[in-house]
C-alpha cells in the first residue's frame, strides 16, 4: 500500500499532467476505479483469511487449553525481560505476572527462575541448563500461536529471547574467565630459582625434624600445632623430585593455597615461625615460672624478631637456636638461654629487619625470586656487609620495584589469557544467542584486557628501564639494562608488538626471559646468594 | 564591452525574458556547465545545467545554440523517463498510451524553438560581403525576436519547470542564458 506522501506526490503528478493534456483526466480515473478494485479485493481475501484464523484460534483455544490471552501474557512478559533494564542489572528482576493458563505459567515460571538463579555467579551452570530446558518450549509455543493469529508480539518475543541468551552468555563468560584465571598457576619470573631456595630449605626443614620430634618435658607445647609443621616436612620429603613437591602438596589439600614452587617456600616458612613462637612462647611461661625475669625480657624481644624471619639460612639459624633453647630448658641454664637468643639477633637477622630488607611476611616471600635472593644475601653478609652494599641495595630496590611491578602485569595478563582462551573456544559463527554472547564477551575482555597489558608494559618500560641516571630505577644501572637484552627491551618499548592478546602474551614473555637474565646477570655481577 | 545600441537591445531582451538580474551583463555571465556535455548527456536521465557561453562571437553562436538546444532535449527526455517510471507496472495500457501522448507534447518547445535561428547566423558568418552579412543578420535577429516571444509567452516552459517530480528541466534559465548570448553575437 502506498504511504501518504506517495499518494500526495501521485496526486500532485496527476494535476501536472492535466494541465498538459486534460484528456489525461479519463484514463487516470479508469486507472484508478481498476485500482481500487484490487484494494477491494485484497480486502476481502484478507477478511476471509482472518476469519478463518479466528476458528482456528477457536478450536486451537479449546483442543489445547491454552488461549490467546495467555499467549499474549507470555510475549508481553518475555519482552518485558528482554530490555535492557531486566537483562543489565540483577535488582531490577521482577516476577512475571500470571496468565492464568498453567501450561503458560510454568513457562513463566521457569523465565523467571532463570533470571532468578543469573543473579549469583555460582548458579549460572544451573541458569542456563534451565534456559536450553526452556527455549524449545517457547519456540513451540509462540509457533503454534503464530498458526493461529497474527501480532508483531512474535517477532518482538524472538528478539528478546535472543537477547536474554545473549546475556546469559555474557554472564557466563565472566564466570568462566574468572574461573579460569584462579585455577591458573601464577607464572614465576623465574621457577627454577624457586626450587633452587626450596632446596636451600632442606637443611631448616630437617633440623626442624630432629626438634620436633624430640621430647621436651618441661616445655608445654601444643602437639596439633607443631604437628602442622612435622606434616609439612613429610609432605616435602615424602617425593625426592623437586618438580613433583608441588603436586605434592597440592595433592596433601592442605588448608593454605599452593599453587607455586614459591608458595611452598612461603608455606614452610609460615609454619616454622609459628613453631618457633611456640616453643619461644612457652620458655617465657616457664621463664617467669622460675622467676627468671631477665630472661623473659631476652625471650620477648627474641619473639618478636622471630616473627620476621626468612630465608634459608635464617630459618636454619631460627631452627638451631631453638634447639639450643630447649637444650638450655632441659638443662636449667638460663644463662646460655639468654646466650642462644642473643645468637639469633648476632646473626643478621634483627639487623637486616631493622635495615628492611627481610621480607616479612610469606605473601612478600612469594613476591618473586628476587627479593628473596637478595633478603638471603643481606642475611649471610650480616649488617657490616650490607652498609657496605649499600649502593647495591639501590640497586636490589629498583629491581624488586620493577618485579612488584611485573607481578602486577601478570594478574592483568591471566585475566587476558583466560578470556582468550576461552573465546578461542566458542563458536564465533554459532547462531546460539548463549554462545554469541559468550563469544562476544569474551572478545571484549580479551581485547580490553590486552590493551591494558600493553599499556602496562610500556610503563614497565617509561618506569624502570627508559629512567637513564635515576639509580632508583633498573634503568639507572647500564648493566641491568644491557642484561635485559635487545628482544626484551624492543618488547618493553613495544616495537613490532601489536596490541592483539596473542602479541601482547609474546611480548609479556620476551620480558619475563630479559628479566630472568637481569637477575642472573645481576647475581653474577654483585655476588651470588649462593 | 557592449556599445550602447547592443547595451539598449540587450535590457529590452532581457524585461522580454524576464529576468532583470542579467541587465547590462557581460557576455560571460551565464549557469554553470560546458557546453560540450550537452552533446555527450544526451540519452542521459540526468537533467543537465545549462551551459557556459563563453564570449558572444557570431562564428561560434550556431554551436552555442545547438548546444542549448542539446541541454534542453536531455532535461525534457529526463523528466519524460521519470513520469513514465511513474506510472510503470501500475496503470492500464490506456493509461500509459495517455501518458505517452502527454510527454510527448514536452516537445514542443523544442520544436518551437528550432535550428532557424543557428542556420541564419551561420549563413550570416559566411556571408563574403557586409550588406549580405547584415541582410541575413538581421533575420537572424527576428528570428530570435520571435523565439524570445514564445519564451516569454509559453507557460509550457515554467509548468515544465514546476513539476512535482524535481527533475531539475531549468528551461528558463537556460533560454534566457543562451538568448542573451545569440543577441550579444548579432550585435
Amino acid at each position: 500500500m502506498p504511504t501518504g506522501a506517495e499518494t500526495n506526490k501521485k496526486g500532485e503528478l496527476e494535476k501536472w499532467l492535466f494541465k498538459i493534456n486534460p484528456d489525461i483526466a479519463k484514463a487516470l480515473r479508469a486507472s484508478e476505479a481498476r485500482v481500487e478494485g484490487f484494494v477491494k479485493d485484497i480486502a476481502a481475501k484478507q477478511k476471509q483469511q482472518e476469519a478463518k484464523a479466528a476458528k482456528e484460534l477457536l478450536v486451537w483455544t479449546k483442543k489445547s487449553g491454552s488461549s490467546k490471552k495467555a499467549l499474549e501474557v507470555l510475549m508481553v512478559g518475555l519482552q518485558q525481560l528482554g530490555m535492557d533494564a531486566y537483562l543489565k542489572y540483577p535488582n531490577a528482576f521482577q516476577k512475571l505476572e500470571p496468565s492464568g493458563e498453567p501450561f503458560v505459567d510454568k513457562l513463566l515460571q521457569q523465565v523467571d527462575e532463570v533470571f532468578n538463579l543469573w543473579k549469583n555467579p555460582d548458579k549460572l551452570p544451573e541458569a542456563l541448563a534451565l534456559w536450553r530446558k526452556t527455549v524449545p518450549l517457547l519456540e513451540a509455543v509462540l509457533k503454534e500461536g503464530e498458526k493461529h493469529f497474527d501480532s508483531p508480539g512474535f517477532d518482538l518475543s524472538r528478539a528478546a529471547m535472543s537477547r536474554i541468551g545473549k546475556q546469559l552468555g555474557i554472564r557466563l563468560a565472566s564466570k568462566e574467565e574468572k574461573d579460569l584465571a584462579q585455577d591458573s598457576k601464577t607464572p614465576d619470573i623465574s621457577e627454577a630459582l624457586d626450587l633452587a631456595q626450596l632446596k636451600k630449605m632442606e637443611p631448616a626443614m630437617l633440623e626442624w625434624q630432629k626438634l620436633i620430634n624430640k621430647q621436651v618435658g618441661r616445655l608445654s607445647i601444643d602437639g596439633a600445632k607443631i604437628g602442622k609443621l612435622s606434616k609439612v616436612i613429610d609432605i616435602y620429603f615424602s617425593v625426592h623430585d623437586l618438580s613433583e613437591k608441588l603436586e605434592a602438596f597440592q595433592n596433601a589439600r592442605l588448608q593454605a593455597k599452593i599453587q607455586t614452587v614459591a608458595d611452598i617456600a612461603s608455606y614452610v616458612t609460615e609454619q616454622t615461625r609459628e613453631v618457633a613462637a611456640i616453643y619461644t612462647e612457652a620458655a617465657i611461661t616457664l621463664a617467669k615460672d622460675s622467676g627468671e625475669m631477665a630472661a623473659v625480657e631476652v625471650l620477648g624481644k627474641r619473639l618478636s624478631i622471630l616473627k620476621k624471619v626468612a630465608g634459608p639460612l635464617a630459618l636454619y639459624e631460627m631452627a638451631k637456636s631453638i634447639g639450643e633453647l630447649v637444650n638450655a630448658i632441659e638443662k636449667g641454664d638460663w644463662h646460655t638461654i639468654a646466650s642462644a637468643s642473643f645468637g639469633v639477633g648476632s646473626s643478621g637477622v634483627a639487623a637486616a629487619e631493622a635495615f628492611g630488607t627481610i621480607t616479612a611476611s610469606g605473601a612478600a616471600l612469594a613476591e618473586g625470586v628476587i627479593l628473596v635472593v637478595w633478603a638471603e644475601a643481606e642475611t649471610i653478609m650480616g649488617v657490616a656487609e650490607l652498609v657496605h652494599w649499600a649502593k647495591l641495595n639501590r640497586a636490589v630496590q629498583a629491581v624488586k620495584r620493577m618485579a612488584a611491578d611485573t607481578k602486577q602485569i601478570i594478574a592483568m595478563g591471566k585475566e587476558m589469557a583466560a578470556a582468550t582462551e576461552l573465546m578461542l573456544q566458542t563458536d564465533s559463527a554459532s547462531l546460539d544467542p548463549v554462545e554469541g554472547g559468550k563469544y562476544v564477551a569474551h572478545e571484549d575482555h580479551a581485547t580490553k584486557m590486552a590493551g591494558r597489558v600493553s599499556k602496562a608494559i610500556t610503563a614497565l618500560d617509561v618506569n624502570h628501564v627508559s629512567r637513564k641516571n635515576d639509580l632508583d630505577c633498573v634503568g639507572g644501572y647500564p648493566e641491568l639494562v644491557a642484561a635485559l637484552g635487545n628482544p626484551a627491551r624492543d618488547a618493553l618499548k613495544g616495537i613490532a608488538h601489536p596490541d592483539d592478546p596473542g602479541s601482547v602474551s609474546m611480548r609479556f614473555h620476551t620480558i619475563l626471559l630479559g628479566i630472568k637474565a637481569m637477575v642472573n646477570e645481576g647475581n653474577k655481577l654483585y655476588g651470588s646468594a649462593d | 564591452m557592449l556599445n550602447s545600441s547592443q547595451r539598449t537591445w540587450l535590457v529590452a531582451l532581457t524585461k522580454i525574458v524576464g529576468n532583470s538580474e542579467s541587465a547590462g551583463a557581460e557576455s560571460d555571465q551565464a549557469a554553470s556547465g560546458p557546453a560540450s556535455n550537452a552533446a555527450t548527456a544526451l540519452g542521459s536521465a540526468q537533467a543537465e545545467t545549462a551551459p557556459k557561453m563563453g564570449r558572444a562571437r557570431l562564428e561560434k553562436a550556431p554551436e552555442a545554440w545547438h548546444g542549448t538546444r542539446a541541454v534542453l532535449d536531455t532535461n525534457i527526455n529526463a523528466l519524460k523517463q521519470a513520469i513514465k517510471a511513474e506510472f510503470a507496472g501500475q496503470g492500464s495500457s490506456a493509461l500509459l498510451a495517455e501518458i505517452d501522448k502527454t510527454v510527448a507534447k514536452l516537445d514542443v518547445v523544442l520544436d518551437r524553438l528550432d535550428h532557424k535561428l543557428a542556420d541564419s547566423m551561420a549563413k550570416a558568418h559566411a556571408a563574403q560581403d557586409a550588406a549580405a552579412r547584415q541582410s541575413e543578420l538581421a533575420n537572424s535577429k527576428a528570428i530570435l525576436a520571435d523565439y524570445i516571444r514564445y519564451v516569454s509567452s509559453e507557460p509550457l516552459i515554467a509548468h515544465i519547470d514546476a513539476n512535482p517530480l524535481g527533475i531539475e528541466t531549468n528551461l528558463r534559465l537556460t533560454l534566457k542564458a543562451s538568448l542573451v548570448h545569440m543577441a550579444q553575437a548579432i550585435g
